[in-house]
């Protein structure tokens, strides 16, 4: 069985080749938002009002250009769901003999381990070599992959939970783009929770979104120190409920198919 | 035992009900009116082994949404659908491997990659061993003729090619069952005639069990002797084509050619004038009450005519007929 969820990941590699042509001009537009960013922190590192800062410039750098990554690997496409919803297509997913969410988990890594390497991969490189970003600590690196998986593990239940739902609604862009603004800030990965007041990010640490953000930079940006382990166990524990709202959303739709047209 | 049954089945859907104009929309946007409309209406029928049956009706009539109660893609609002005695909306999975599904205007092909690569997924998925995979992959490929465009991205590939590896796709794993919701649509006359020729050598020489839902009555009268006819979600007739034929094929048309003779205009005893067209007139009479050779000869006793046809009822007139009778 195994099998077939290697030849889903291959064949969305494959789907994704198929347009290299926009790979240059994404790639050109991830390396923008990253010098864009760079530009803004570094202004306001300059500015001398800000000088008790929680952390130096050059973890800042590392978290800005480890963001950059993150978003690669974590920008699985929720539309391409809604799409098959809305057409109809759906209807052969529906009709093989395994589960659908599986095959979009393996679907979703394959489009993911594309995004980074031709795009998460390519943007570091030209960070560190044309815009003095640092790279990580080879240990802190480490962490980092293993936070990274379990962040793709909870983003995917959470947008599979979400995308699910057009099922009910069979439109949900408002609510894409909602979610969509509410991941940039909830999970830290624009604005650090360093940065964020005190009762912010309070309540934000106590939201599953800096999880899939915020943690996983921590560690990239080499901040975690002693509680390293304990962020890495704060992220299993959410994804034990997030696996069983998708799961039951998933339910919960397979019962109420309708599909669209014919 | 029949390898396809439904037991009165059901399905009502909602339907959001919204007038027109700018302040109905924005009522229907603060308190949405549903209505249920039901698409299917206590349908019952079974299929054997084997059998090639058509599935008739206009759009709208409930086709497609039977064979959807069927696969297991939706779940019936009353009844039950059985395929090989497997209910299949409870077990949608454990039937998908027994089944073969094409929608004519969907795709289950990966329209970026090469139909090669959907089928190498397609063979993963349903986990073909490699013994049965080669030559069912091999024989497949040459019936629908596929050789060649096996390396062409879907998206290349025109309308009536794709529809062949669509076919294709959907036998690899070997199901005894072919669902086929309007697989000819939007296809010309020669593509058209190559689906056909193919499924009529799954169903005859490999005994592929064929339930067509279309609303071309020429795939339906090349393929199946077995014809279930729906209108507005109820079955109103199951039987053989042959039947229908006979049942509601009792009228047959006259059309003549005669010699201006003054205007005047032609009459026949037993037989109505159903059209005129310049000197060419359309005469309808009951098969079991004149015979043709009556009816010419009582229009060529006052009228001298030139050329003439006598056509049998065609299926679509007659499916027509059904029709107008299930709605009066």
């Amino acid at each position: 069985m195994i099998r077939v969820w290697v030849r889903f990941v291959k064949i969305s590699l494959l789907a994704r080749l198929a347009y290299r042509g926009d790979l240059l001009l994404s790639m050109l537009s991830s390396c923008l938002f990253l010098l864009v960013y760079l530009s803004i922190w570094r202004a306001l590192y300059g500015n001398p009002g800000a000088e008790a800062e929680v952390v130096p410039y050059s973890a800042m750098a590392l978290y800005v250009a480890g963001a950059a990554v993150l978003r690669s690997w974590l920008s699985s496409d929720p539309e391409f769901f809604i799409r098959k919803i809305r057409s109809g297509d759906i209807a052969g997913d529906l009709m093989k003999p395994y589960p659908l969410p599986l095959a979009l988990l393996a679907q979703n890594v394959g489009t993911g381990l594309w995004r980074v390497a031709t795009g998460g991969v390519p943007v570091l490189i030209v960070g560190v070599v044309l815009m003095g970003v640092p790279l990580p600590r080879g240990t802190d690196a480490v962490w980092f992959l293993a936070s990274a998986l379990l962040a793709g593990a909870l983003y995917f239940c959470y947008t599979l939970a979400i995308s699910l739902t057009a099922f009910w609604t069979l439109e949900m862009q408002g609510f894409h783009d909602l979610q969509w603004a509410i991941m940039a800030f909830a999970s830290g990965t624009a604005v650090p929770l360093w940065f964020m007041p005190p009762a912010l990010a309070s309540v934000l640490r106590a939201l599953p979104f800096q999880q899939m953000g915020f943690v996983p930079l921590t560690f990239w940006s080499g901040q975690a120190g002693e509680a390293a382990l304990g962020l890495l166990l704060g992220q299993v524990l959410w994804l034990v409920p997030m696996a069983v709202l998708a799961a039951l959303v998933w339910r919960a739709a397979q019962r109420r198919v309708v599909i669209q047209g014919g | 035992m029949a390898v396809i049954e439904a037991r009165e089945l059901v399905k009502d859907f909602p339907v959001r009900r919204r007038g027109a104009g700018m302040l109905a929309a924005v009522r229907s946007l603060l308190r949405p009116v549903r209505d249920w409309k039901r698409a299917v209406d206590h349908v019952t029928f079974e299929i054997e082994p084997g059998e090639a049956v058509g599935y008739v009706g206009p759009n709208g009539a409930g086709k497609s949404t039977t064979i959807k109660l069927l696969t297991g893609l939706l779940w019936p609002t009353e009844g039950e659908a059985r395929v090989m005695g497997i209910c299949s909306s409870r077990r949608r999975t454990s039937i998908a491997r027994h089944i073969g599904v094409v929608f004519g205007q969907r795709t289950q092909l990966w329209w970026d990659l090469p139909v090669a690569d959907s089928f190498e997924l397609l063979r993963d998925i349903y986990a073909v061993p490699e013994s049965e995979y080669a030559p069912r992959h091999e024989e497949l490929v040459e019936l629908m003729g596929l050789g060649e465009l096996l390396k062409v991205p879907v998206r290349q590939l025109s309308l009536g090619q794709r529809m062949r590896a669509e076919l294709a796709a959907a036998l690899l794993h070997g199901p005894g069952i072919l669902y086929l919701d309007e697989p000819t649509i939007g296809l010309d006359v020669i593509a058209k005639e190559r689906i056909r020729s193919a499924l009529a050598h799954l169903n005859r020489e490999k005994g592929v069990t064929i339930l067509l839902a279309s609303h071309d009555l020429d795939d339906i009268d090349r393929l199946c002797r077995r014809v279930l006819v729906i209108d507005q979600g109820r079955l109103v007739f199951d039987g053989s084509l042959d039947a229908i034929k006979e049942a509601y094929g009792q009228e047959r048309t006259l059309v003549v050619d005669l010699e201006e003779d003054g205007g005047e205009r032609p009459e026949c005893s037993g037989a109505r004038l159903v059209r005129k067209e310049g000197a060419r007139y359309w005469f309808r009479f009951a098969r079991d009450e004149r015979t043709a050779a009556d009816v010419i000869s009582s229009i060529a006793s006052r009228h001298r005519i030139i050329d003439l046809t006598v056509e049998e009822p065609d299926i679509e007139y007659v499916i027509a007929r059904i029709y107008r009778e299930a709605g009066s």
